[in-house]
């Protein structure tokens, strides 16, 4: 599978802004034009450890937009912090992407 | 009255080893459970039945019981007034409250209104920017939960075209 998951990451004063990308259709499920229907296939669950501690866990709905972006600032860190990323979706799919400060 | 005080004193000594056994049996298994419960760090269980229900009154009362959340200047829904494409809608909640343990974003009109909620742990600032989808023009909730208690922010937002429609693709 492709890599899904994007993320910038700037250091400032101890304090780490996140920006994260992930490529996910993010389907509400529904009707189409054509009188067909198609599945909901949305990201149920995404989380950041920074060092192997959860900082950031995210409950998603189907209404986050298509390829969301998520920011968020971490406290306490520094250079050559460990950064793992995790989304899982709701048919079984999931991606991980680790990085370091 | 002395005398009697210092019995008391010597029964403790006499019954101590049994005790300091048991303390260091306590404190044994509180130094393997803590690091363990420091390395999970935040893990909530996914609140299902939130996302299940139609109607904003109803997600309020599955996440935050039948408390009334009262609304705060502190927190800080940044967004446009005005989003021509619902299905693609930039949002940014920031406040100032220290140890914010979760913020909710919820859209009103929305099919189900409930759209994320993040669990942020203690070194998370209570900050979180991301792009929402609008199903029609109406108010954005964001309840953020702290350990001072929770507390709501809400902003309208006109939607041209929604984004939970019947789909091109």
């Amino acid at each position: 599978m492709m890599k899904s998951i994007k993320v910038r990451t700037t250091l400032k004063n101890g304090s780490v802004t996140v920006r994260m990308f992930v490529r996910h259709p993010m389907h509400v499920g529904g009707p189409r034009k054509n009188g067909d229907s198609y599945a909901p296939h949305f990201i149920q669950e995404i989380s950041c450890q920074l060092n192997g501690e959860i900082v950031m866990q995210g409950h998603w709905g189907p209404g986050i937009a298509e390829n969301p972006y998520l920011s968020f600032i971490v406290d306490n860190a520094k250079v050559g912090d460990a950064l793992a990323f995790r989304w899982s979706d709701n048919q079984g799919g999931t991606d991980v992407f680790e990085t370091k400060l | 009255m002395k005398f009697s005080m210092l019995d008391k004193a010597s029964n403790i000594v006499a019954i101590s080893p049994r005790l300091a056994r048991r303390t260091l049996l306590a404190m044994a298994s509180s130094v393997i459970v803590t690091p363990l419960l420091w390395a999970a760090g935040v893990s909530v269980s996914r609140p299902s039945e939130a996302f299940k229900d139609k109607s904003i009154e109803d997600v309020m009362r599955t996440l935050f019981g039948d408390a009334n959340i009262p609304l705060s200047d502190v927190i800080q829904i940044t967004m446009t007034d005005l989003a021509e494409n619902g299905a693609v809608v930039p949002i940014k909640i920031q406040t100032k409250f220290k140890d914010v343990s979760a913020i909710s974003i919820i859209a009103v009109e929305n099919p189900i209104p409930l759209i994320a909620k993040f669990s942020l742990g203690k070194v998370t600032s209570g900050f979180i920017a991301t792009r929402i989808k609008l199903a029609k023009t109406g108010d954005v909730v964001a309840v953020v939960e702290t350990t001072e208690g929770i507390f709501q922010a809400r902003k309208k937002i006109e939607v041209t075209t929604g984004g939970c429609g019947v789909s091109d693709r």
